[in-house]
């Protein structure tokens, strides 16, 4: 069986993920998810201890079926707009006039290629809305650090951060969220994903043998993330086909720069059309559009999509031979 | 059992708890595949619908997998 073949109003969850699992009910009842990863790694956020919890909870859950029945209902999600994967226009396009690979694993469609199906169809019509960049994120992103293996259990809370705010504390087990029990980090996630940037986020949490019922009121772009990691991530339009990377302080210290500012050393060209422009291997980015603070690659790369279109030009200043050199670099 | 590197897509459905053992069966494709060749018990492999089926048939819940 192939992602062709999933309802994908039924099983809903971060598609980029390369191990994801739904616990449910057989007559279609969510109870939680399991399943996470970030720019830290495939295996930062998950253990087999996790697991074992969340299957505890889960089993919990079922056990108290149907009477929890009213908690559980957002745990579904709204209903997508495509149901099948083939129904994706853009995924239709790749893969409806080759029906017989669809069994082989070279034309099998992956669980990625449906964020892939999104984001080129969004694209492809001119209604990309970059928000939607910003996939399940993760509990850290409003200030909580999960414990992996209890997968609920706040390990820390950032100084300053809206859980820190709302009087969350390192110790506090996390219970519900807007309502949902949560299972594990992947449930956190779920709830984040699909509530407003500004928004209020209720929180229960188990302390001292007591439940408190906490606020976080959310605003801004606490979504963002280094989004590098996902699959889906090269079907986000623009692309600037190069790879430079981030030099260390000293490096840049040899150059005569500050550890934060912009120093790139392009390692890898891959579009002719680049070359054209004058780029060379090796030349080193301190300048992009007038940006002169230090990234990484991924960063760049996100830094382009959120600020530039297909066929717009960015202008950079790159050192070569120790002489600064301005180019114009087409970005397709 | 967790190796998120893998790039295959399989779908395995459990039955919490487990079901009856499958000792002795054949191992699918897509088990020899995904090198599960030690997990038995009650894994489906590729087939939702006969996961959904145990699952009503015992009144235990599903552990649906993607991979």
């Amino acid at each position: 069986m192939h992602m062709a073949n999933v309802d994908l109003a039924q099983f809903q969850f971060d598609y980029d993920l390369t191990w994801a699992a739904i616990f449910m009910n057989a007559d279609g009842t969510v109870y939680g998810r399991f399943g996470s990863r970030s720019i830290e790694g495939a295996t930062a956020h998950i253990s087999v201890p996790a697991l074992q919890n969340a299957m505890a909870r889960a089993l919990g859950l079922h056990a108290g079926y149907p009477a929890n029945r009213a908690q559980l209902v957002d745990k579904r999600g709204p209903e997508p707009r495509w149901t099948r994967a083939l129904d994706i226009p853009a995924l239709r396009r790749r893969m409806g006039d080759r029906p017989e690979e669809q069994t082989e694993r070279k034309g099998c469609i992956h669980c990625h290629h449906i964020h892939d199906g999104y984001n080129e169809t969004a694209q492809n019509s001119g209604t990309f809305d970059q928000e939607t960049m910003w996939k399940f994120p993760m509990p850290d992103n409003v200030g909580m650090a999960i414990d992996v293996d209890s997968g609920a259990v706040v390990e820390s809370v950032a100084e300053g951060s809206f859980a820190a705010v709302a009087g969350i504390r390192a110790g506090d087990q996390v219970v519900s969220m807007n309502g949902q029990p949560i299972i594990s980090q992947a449930d956190m996630q779920w709830v984040l994903h699909h509530i407003a940037s500004d928004s209020e986020l209720e929180v229960v949490v188990a302390r001292d043998g007591a439940e408190a019922r906490k606020t976080l009121a959310l605003s801004g772009d606490w979504k963002r993330s280094n989004i590098v990691w996902r699959a889906s991530f090269p079907s986000i339009r623009p692309h600037l086909w190069i790879r430079a990377l981030d030099m260390s302080a000293e490096d840049k210290a040899a150059l005569g720069l500050a550890p934060d500012a912009r120093a790139m050393d392009v390692t890898t060209i891959w579009a002719g059309g680049v070359r054209r422009a004058g780029l060379e291997i090796g030349d080193i980015i301190v300048d992009a559009d007038g940006d002169t603070s230090a990234m990484d690659d991924g960063e760049f790369k996100i830094w382009l999509k959120l600020n530039y279109k297909d066929g717009d030009k960015l202008p950079i200043v790159v050192l070569r031979d120790g002489k600064r050199v301005s180019l114009s670099i087409p970005i397709e | 059992m967790i190796r998120p590197r893998r790039r295959t897509l399989a779908i395995a459905c459990g039955i919490m708890m487990g079901v009856a053992a499958l000792g002795g069966a054949q191992l699918s494709n897509l088990q020899l595949e995904l090198e599960d060749v030690e997990i038995g018990g009650g894994w489906i492999y590729g087939d939702l619908d006969e996961g959904f089926a145990q699952a009503k048939e015992t009144g235990q819940p599903l552990f649906v997998l993607f991979r």
